[in-house]
């Protein structure tokens, strides 16, 4: 169960608005709008595990932070990111991170939860 | 027609091991066929009196019936009824029940109670308060217990019960009855109040307090200007910084707040 987090990104949003006008047009379904935004997730997660290799640094001063349902989020001020290639410089930057680890576990433990309940 | 809501009459009242046997002709002289009224659930025949006490009618082989007055009497309380006659009764085991209220009562005085709503489920009793809106400003509660002979017997092995004259049964709130959900009304409207009095209390001290508040709103205006990095933690993402996209899998960082 992949996590979408990865819809708001240039991609995700693109292939959202790409959804949207489809069912405007009603060439599509919604269910089928959620089922390709599924398999969007899946593949973007599977893809960056697979493909991407390359590391990043940033700097910077926090203004929030903030952990609700495993979900951190931090506001940055003037922050530096330094990739290999190159380097860039904002003056806030939102960083939304859910738990990487344990993603099967918590599935695992919530069916178990499910079927507990309706004991 | 029904004295009382029509779920009383599908309720089951189930009390106690029973502590006396009446045999029905004492009875059944002193009852007064108007302020009584005979059940039938399932199986079991009752009788059901003005003043809410039950009993249980038991038919022998031989055709005799038997009243079986239940070792604790609940007591259910309804509206009083202008031409039911107190006094009358003298079987000293009914009296207790059913003896008539002090200072007798004006036809006038609208006594609402909370009727109980009796559940049977199994052997066991449960009583749940329901709440009747009120349609007369005074509320008298009146127990019907006997006041005029020493008591007999104990009356109730168990607490008595307790009416509640606030709450739901407020008449000053608009609340509908609600027979299950009393508990919940109960809840909501105590957190009314504590907002109306936490509403009231910020009103006054807001002048004092407004200086506290340094920090600005995080999510001023989230518009896509802001640079946004999606990621899972100790696992790879995805920035999009200065309208690019750019991708890591693993990033690293400080950052002092």
């Amino acid at each position: 169960m992949a996590y979408g987090l990865y819809r708001n990104t240039t991609l995700g949003n693109s292939l959202q608005e790409s959804l949207d006008e489809l069912i405007q047009s009603q060439q599509i379904t919604p269910q089928l709008a959620l089922q390709v935004l599924l398999q969007f997730d899946k593949a973007i997660n599977s893809r960056l595990v697979q493909r991407v290799r390359n590391r990043a640094n940033f700097r910077g001063s926090l203004n929030t932070y903030r952990f609700h349902d495993n979900v951190w989020t931090f506001v940055l001020n003037d922050v530096e990111f330094r990739e290999v290639t190159e380097l860039i410089k904002v003056d806030k930057v939102k960083i939304v991170a859910c738990d990487g680890k344990n993603t099967k576990k918590h599935r695992r433990d919530f069916l178990k939860f499910i079927l507990a309940l309706q004991k | 027609t029904n004295w009382f809501p029509d779920f009383w009459y599908n309720s089951l009242l189930h009390t106690t091991a029973p502590q006396v046997i009446v045999p029905d002709s004492k009875l059944i002289q002193h009852m007064n066929a108007s302020n009584m009224v005979r059940l039938r659930i399932g199986n079991l025949e009752y009788m059901l009196f003005a003043l809410g006490q039950l009993l249980q009618v038991v038919r022998a082989a031989n055709g005799a019936q038997y009243i079986i007055q239940p070792q604790q009497s609940v007591v259910l309380q309804q509206q009083v009824i202008p031409q039911m006659q107190p006094g009358g009764v003298q079987a000293p085991v009914i009296q207790q029940v059913l003896a008539p209220l002090p200072g007798g009562i004006s036809p006038q005085t609208g006594v609402i109670i909370q009727p109980q709503q009796i559940l049977f489920t199994g052997n066991k009793t449960q009583v749940i308060p329901t709440t009747v809106a009120a349609p007369t400003p005074a509320q008298a509660q009146i127990t019907a217990t006997g006041q005029q002979q020493p008591q007999a017997q104990p009356a109730q092995t168990q607490a008595p019960l307790v009416l509640q004259v606030d709450g739901s049964g407020d008449t000053s709130s608009e609340e509908d009855e609600d027979e299950e959900e009393d508990f919940d009304d109960d809840d909501d409207e105590e957190e009314d109040k504590e907002k109306d009095g936490a509403e009231d209390g910020q009103v006054e001290e807001e002048p004092l307090n407004s200086e506290d508040d340094v920090s600005d709103e995080e999510g001023q205006e989230l518009f896509d200007t802001e640079n946004v990095v999606v990621c899972q933690y100790d696992k790879d993402g995805i920035m999009n910084l200065n309208g690019r996209d750019y991708i890591f899998s693993k990033a690293i960082g400080d950052a002092e707040w």
